[in-house]
């Protein structure tokens, strides 16, 4: 098992970063639709 | 609809997440190749995410390029949008991918940094996409910003191809290499290497996509919103 830490590390540490960014941009896009007080983007483009 | 397409994706990331996972700590044996070479055969196991991140981080420069050629026909900017974001997300992929290079090169050579042929290609790489973010970042007038971050995308993207698929397999260069990216073009990786790390770039690509989507509905949402604002001030 302690043969496989530098998998496990390198798995880990990859997916926390790409999540928290993903998280981070989601965040931002709930907050810009949440200021329009309207649905989603595809909907204020077609508007 | 975009709600749901996330959705989906984000259980097919989530699911792909655990199963690789689970594979590659659980079933995949250690390589013997990578334990005669570097007394430890686990660490083989860092391909399933270090490849995997280098070669998405291709796939999106390209697909920028793409976008960009889109954008330079069209002059639409929701094709910007796609070029930027795909940059950018491409740019993160290419970070990590070289991090995780330096750990494997830490753990296989004992140096963090050996300024082997591919780590220094993938550092040019990265070099020549930050070099896009600030050129981008720079330029205020809107059009212009676009026309010439389309055109620097496929640049990029020409550079990208050098970089990523020449010059590593370039003769002299492969000799001065101790990058073990040859065992595994000889097929010297068993067949659980191979499933895993296929699922694996199934998993990294729709993580890419779904950053993708996110970034770009997020531009879109702030150039309507600029667009509004203007039409507001004129009135």
């Amino acid at each position: 098992m302690a043969d496989s830490l530098p998998f496990f590390l390198t798995w880990l540490v990859t997916w926390i970063a790409l999540m928290a960014y993903l998280w981070r941009l989601e965040a931002k896009l709930k907050g810009i639709e949440r200021d329009e007080g309207r649905g989603s983007g595809d909907e204020k483009v077609e508007r | 609809m975009r709600r749901t397409i996330g959705h989906i994706l984000t259980v097919a990331i989530g699911v792909l997440m655990v199963v690789v996972f689970t594979l590659a700590f659980f079933w995949v044996p250690p390589a013997k190749e990578f334990a005669e070479w570097y007394g430890n055969g686990h660490i083989a196991k860092i391909i399933f995410v270090h490849v995997p991140l280098a070669i998405v981080s291709f796939i999106g420069f390209i697909a920028a390029a793409i976008f960009g050629v889109a954008y330079l026909m069209t002059r639409k900017a929701q094709w910007d949008e796609l070029s930027y974001a795909s940059i950018e997300v491409g740019w993160l992929f290419a970070v990590l991918a070289t991090v995780t290079g330096s750990y494997f090169s830490r753990l296989a050579w004992g140096e963090w940094w050996s300024w082997d042929p591919r780590q220094t290609t993938m550092l040019l790489v990265l070099l020549t996409y930050s070099a896009y973010l600030l050129v981008r970042g720079a330029i205020e007038d809107t059009e212009r910003k676009a026309s010439v971050s389309a055109a620097y995308a496929v640049l990029g993207a020409v550079a990208s191809i050098f970089f990523y698929w020449v010059v590593p397999y370039l003769p002299t260069v492969q000799a001065a290499s101790a990058h073990p990216s040859g065992i595994i073009a000889r097929g010297g990786l068993d067949f659980h290497y191979r499933l895993v790390v296929r699922l694996s770039m199934l998993a990294f690509l729709l993580l890419f996509v779904q950053l993708v989507r996110t970034k770009s509905a997020i531009l879109r949402l702030e150039r309507v919103k600029m667009q509004i604002a203007l039409r507001e001030t004129e009135a």
